[in-house]
């Protein structure tokens, strides 16, 4: 054969990989000039920040979603009437001042003079009004103004609120919250959007404006520059704002581990939801500061208390001294540093924190576990226990417990489904024994919308709903305090849900992130008065 | 030849119908109601579900959603994302171009690779260029696509820092970061397909160098690079375009694993994230569009033919 | 050379050929260790030693332990048992339901028509779309996976078998047969299966290698065979998260995965040669998860 094709064919060869090697290193130069810089074209003086997140959006109707990470977002462009603090209690935002009549029935809020929505409008009670009631439509947790009669202007910047029974603080908790938040919009907007998840336009009063949402790509925030600020100092949600970006994005990175290159890279400079195991990695390098993220988050088991096996008290008590929540949450996370074991249903950083009935926690004693299942009569039926894959840290916990009730000898189906089956199938009494959720719940009252009757589970009862109607009513923290002692220890002895680890959120910042107030170390992002200093 | 391309465009219809009803039901029978996903997880009233099932059509008998669906669908109109509330079309047309950029590029590649390696190997029969080429495109179809991307990001992105470990920059942000981004993307993806097509490649010169008239060309006298590329290859091509309509085809749909690897905001992850989600406006679409696209690759293969090899009749 | 070979055995024939014989060589210590799992695992694949959790390769844990302190080799070990019996069942189911269809397609020529339209109409997916879809519709359970690769892989096979048939077809010893007032059953059962047979295993052999690509594939995206069972998969899937602090997570798996599907295309292969050189275009679609 031709040796000349041979060389010429060879030749080519060698041409196309040079050609390939040359494209390789040319691209493979530092790339911050092109990276970053050409995204998004705008003046090189522009001060950016990017920040990662974990998912995309399903909706920007804050109002309408618990889920996150759309409060991430949302926070620097709308705001409420109340905001929650450093220390997690509500404190004024829109709203300069409150007050409550004698028998806790009729509430007034004046509302700050001179703010600006985005649209240039000023804030008005009517924007506030159609928005709480569009808030009370769409939301989630709107049941939660069930007993609110009335709502209307006294004047343009008065606001009353007329309620059936007696409220307490617990008002300014709901108002404060920044899972489907009571956000504030032009009324407008609120009104002709009366559906939850479609909301017309993205319209709040918060330090940065909504610009665009490119889906699973990006959200862009511009500076709002006609923003009014509180004067107070800075305090978590509240105080004294400033937008010290031009412009934030927040890239969608559903990777993990791209979302921890990225920021090594120095492509972003805030990073979401990472995997703990890169802790100590992390935190070996210079130029990144690993965040531990308060408050703790409680990983709790639901049982159905509506049908099948767990209606049966010994069957639930089983499984509540099954449970070695040591173990659990060493399998959940990679490094010590994120768990922590507390026997309270609130949180660690909540006040009312509280070791009552801590007896019935992290029992691990399985002969008593089979005490109980013998008790209840058990004959290995298997348990329903539904696993949603696409959270690790809830995966991995039902794993670790299914594990531990097989050495009890609970017979245990794993049912691991994505979450459109997931959430179909727990809503289902038929199909559902146990599942893993995760919250925080930094006041008793809040435990009520969970636990209630109405939350998948369906855990009720007459103890139970006294407490959380002694609760809303009162307004002294230390009687409170009493009260959350007696819910926790009735929300044990009824086993109504079993805690089986607290947890704490991971994020990282490159160390040109300032964050003066910390803020970034507390639940959601807070990125007023973050800068950058290159 | 017009009235064979007629006849190909209406054979279409049937088939487009087919996977379409098809899809249809596949979505309906799948556990889950998009009404959850769609208003939060917690605490929704039934009310607020049946208000939402409403809005969405979901609460009518599936016969009739099938039908307001097709002949809406069949008008262009595939209706709004559950998940986006935004047009389907809109949607899709955004994720399009990822996975365009992705299946190009790595068909590029493929050809680049494949056929010259194809050719040289079926030249140097039974040599160790051969036994090399032979033994790379068995492996290269043996590796599965998203380990070698797992792989390439700890050697070339991790390791190295070369290369970003994932997402995506569209090209009109400059022609560098979007090529930067889609490196190691192409190459896990087109590994298979440059094995296949090189395998291809190799056996139907070899198959065509054994026929007489490729003697009779030698004995004329011609130069061998003239019988190789004018005759042999000419006469391969058939086959080898064959190959490369099939791998643009099924790399359109494949790249899934590679996008979700690399976290490329393509149409395959749309799709699966859509069903994940219930959003059955997306799957169907989705799937509607990319099979149209590789049965319109399948035509312009069989077009090809013609131009390849005259001969070629268009009665079948 | 040529008339050396006829002078062997069939089964050294089959030895003789290199394809086949390093195929066996890189396939048989698999199906050895997918058989003998239980004994040659050291540990539970599913037992939880959160205390021991992400610990390197050492002699306790050749392949070290994962985000559970579960033995990653014991893992891999019994991984290797799900993955051969998701491939070879499918690759069993493919053969029997695309034999029948593919028969009587080629056979009777009414049936033909509608077969090939849906069979085409199958082949036009994006398969492994497809199979995301069926795995969403049928639910996570093992078999359910079994049942989509099948429907996915079956018209490719029908392809072949009805191929065969109608080539066969035409020859003379079938219309003697039918001369002689031979039931078309029996053609089918005694003249014309044997004889599609050879292409018949090369293509379930590459559908065996194709099984277990997509099964991988599948329980990548959290869609094959449900954990924790550890299909090989399922456990790079979990270990994503870890790449970068424990790759051992993924690299062994994967390289499992490779070797299995490597031997059989191999044997393939070699089978192709041996039992019909002229099919050497068989190959006319990709094998691969990318396809």
């Amino acid at each position: 054969m031709g040796n000349r094709l041979g060389r010429i064919i060879t030749a080519i060869f060698f041409s196309l990989g040079l050609f390939f090697l040359s494209l390789m290193t040319y691209c493979s130069g530092k790339q911050g000039q092109t990276e970053e810089g050409s995204n998004l074209v705008g003046a090189s003086e522009e001060v950016i920040l990017h920040v990662a997140l974990w998912t995309s959006f399903p909706t920007l109707d804050w109002q309408s979603t618990v889920s996150h990470p759309l409060p991430q977002a949302m926070l620097p462009v709308f705001e409420g009437l109340f905001g929650l603090s450093k220390d997690f209690v509500p404190v004024p935002e829109l709203v300069l001042d409150w007050e409550v009549s004698e028998d806790k029935l009729k509430w007034t809020f004046n509302i700050r003079k001179g703010v600006k929505f985005h649209n240039g409008k000023e804030l008005t009670a009517e924007d506030v009004i159609s928005s709480l009631k569009r808030w009370r439509r769409v939301s989630p947790r709107g049941v939660m103004f069930n007993h609110l009669r009335e709502i209307f202007a006294e004047d343009k910047y008065t606001i009353r609120m007329f309620f059936d029974q007696p409220i307490g603080r617990f008002l300014l908790l709901i108002l404060a919250a920044d899972e489907s938040k009571a956000v504030i919009m032009p009324q407008e907007i609120a009104d002709s959007s009366p559906l939850g998840g479609a909301l017309n336009e993205i319209v709040g009063t918060g330090p940065y404006r909504f610009e665009e949402y490119r889906t699973e790509q990006y959200l862009e925030l511009s500076r709002f520059e006609d923003y009014v600020s509180r004067s107070d100092p800075p305090d978590y949600h509240s105080g004294r704002k400033e937008a010290n970006f031009d412009r934030i994005i927040f890239w969608i990175v559903p990777e993990a581990s791209t979302r921890v290159a990225g920021l090594e890279r120095d492509e972003y400079d805030i990073v979401t939801r990472l995997p703990d195991a890169d802790y100590k990695r992390l935190l070996q390098i210079e130029e990144i500061d690993p965040i531990i993220t308060v408050p703790a988050l409680l990983d709790y088991l639901i049982l159905n208390h509506r049908k099948g096996l767990f209606t049966d008290i010994n069957m639930r008590r089983a499984v509540q001294s099954a449970i070695d929540v040591e173990e659990v949450s060493r399998c959940m996370m990679a490094s010590k540093e994120f768990w922590t074991l507390n026997p309270s249903i609130y949180p660690p950083e909540s006040p009312y924190n509280t070791d009552e009935a801590s007896h019935y926690y992290h029992q691990n004693d399985v002969a008593k576990a089979k005490d109980f299942l013998r008790k209840a009569g058990y004959d290995g039926e298997a348990v329903k226990f539904l696993v949603l894959r696409d959270e690790p840290e809830i995966y991995r916990a039902s794993i670790a417990i299914g594990e531990q009730l097989k050495a009890v000898g609970i017979e245990v189906d794993l049912l691991i489904y994505d979450l459109a089956t997931w959430v179909a199938k727990r809503a289902n009494p038929d199909e559902m024994d146990m599942f893993i959720s995760k919250g925080y719940w930094l006041d008793p009252s809040l435990f009520h919308a969970e636990f209630g009757g109405r939350f998948p589970g369906w855990f009720i009862s007459a103890e139970t709903e006294a407490v959380f109607d002694k609760l809303a009513m009162e307004t002294d923290f230390e009687k409170r305090f009493v009260l959350g002692k007696e819910l926790q220890r009735l929300f044990y002895e009824k086993v109504a849900f079993i805690n089986v680890s607290y947890h704490y959120g991971f994020k990282a910042k490159r160390s040109s992130v300032k964050d003066p107030e910390n803020n970034l170390s507390r639940g959601n992002l807070t990125l007023h008065n973050v800068r950058i200093d290159r | 030849m017009w009235l064979y391309l007629l006849k190909r465009i209406l054979a279409f219809i049937p088939a487009v119908f087919i996977v379409a009803t098809l899809i249809f039901f596949l979505t309906r029978v799948v556990p889950g109601d998009p009404a959850w996903v769609l208003v939060g997880h917690q605490l929704s009233s039934e009310e607020r579900l049946a208000e939402v099932r409403q809005e969405l059509g979901l609460d009518k008998p599936i016969h009739t959603q099938y039908v307001m669906w097709l002949s809406k669908a069949m008008q262009g109109d595939f209706g709004t994302s559950i998940f986006f509330q935004q047009p389907v079309v809109k949607v899709i047309a955004q994720r399009f171009p990822v996975t365009l950029s992705l299946t190009v590029l790595s068909l590029l590649l493929t050809i680049l690779v494949g056929i010259p390696l194809g050719i040289f190997s079926a030249i140097r029969h039974n040599t160790r260029v051969d036994h090399f080429s032979t033994f790379f495109s068995v492996l290269g179809i043996s590796l599965p696509s998203f380990w070698v991307g797992f792989l390439l990001i700890l050697l070339f992105s991790v390791t190295l820092g070369w290369f970003p470990t994932s997402g995506y920059r569209s090209l009109s942000l400059g022609f560098i970061p979007w090529i930067r981004h889609l490196i190691l993307p192409v190459v896990s993806l087109s590994l298979a397909e440059m094995a296949l097509l090189t395998r291809m490649t190799r056996s139907s010169m070899l198959d065509v160098l054994g026929r007489d008239y490729i003697h009779t060309a030698r004995a004329k006298g011609l130069g061998e690079g003239r019988v190789i590329i004018k005759h042999a290859f000419r006469n391969a091509l058939v086959t080898v375009v064959t190959v490369i309509g099939l791998i643009f085809a099924l790399g359109l749909g494949g790249s899934v694993l590679i996008e979700n690897v690399f976290a490329l905001p393509g149409l395959g992850r749309l799709i699966v994230s859509a069903a994940v989600r219930r959003d059955y406006p997306i799957v169907q679409a989705g799937m509607i569009y990319l099979t149209g696209v590789a049965l319109l690759v399948n035509l312009i293969v069989d077009i090809s033919y013609s131009w390849i090899n005259p001969q070629v009749a268009y009665e079948k | 050379m040529r008339s050396e070979t006829r002078r062997f055995s069939p089964i050294c024939r089959y030895l003789r050929n290199r394809l086949f014989l390093t195929g066996m060589i890189i396939l048989t210590p698999m199906i050895l260790i997918a058989v003998f799992a239980p004994i040659i695992a050291p540990s539970d694949p599913l037992e939880i030693d959160a205390v021991n959790k992400f610990q390197t390769l050492s002699r306790e844990h050749p392949f070290g332990t994962d985000e559970f302190g579960r033995d990653v080799f014991s893992r891999v070990v019994h991984g290797a048992t799900i993955s051969l019996r998701v491939g070879g069942l499918t690759a069993l189911l493919t053969a029997i339901i695309g034999v029948f269809i593919g028969l009587a397609s080629g056979f009777y020529k009414l049936l033909d028509a509608v077969i090939m339209r849906f069979m085409d109409g199958l082949m036009i997916f994006p398969g492994l779309l497809l199979g995301i879809l069926l795995m969403a519709a049928l639910g996570p359970h093992e078999f359910n996976v079994v049942l989509a690769m099948t429907i996915l892989y079956t018209p490719r096979i029908v392809r072949i078998v009805r191929g065969a048939v109608l080539e066969i077809k035409t020859q003379d010893f079938v219309d003697a047969a039918r001369v002689i007032g031979v039931s078309n059953i029996r053609i089918l059962w005694r003249h014309i299966l044997p004889n599609c047979l050879a292409p018949l295993i090369v293509q379930v052999t590459f559908g065996f290698a194709w099984a277990i690509l997509v099964e991988s594939g599948l329980s990548f995206l959290g869609l094959g065979t449900p954990p924790p069972a550890p299909s090989w998969g399922n456990i790079i899937s979990d270990g994503r998260e870890f790449i970068r602090n424990a790759p051992w997570l993924m690299i062994f798996p994967g390289l499992m995965i490779s070797a299995s599907v490597l031997g059989l295309n191999l044997i393939g292969d070699g089978l192709r040669d041996i039992l019909d050189p002229r099919l050497r275009n068989i190959r006319s679609q990709p094998e691969s998860t990318a396809g």
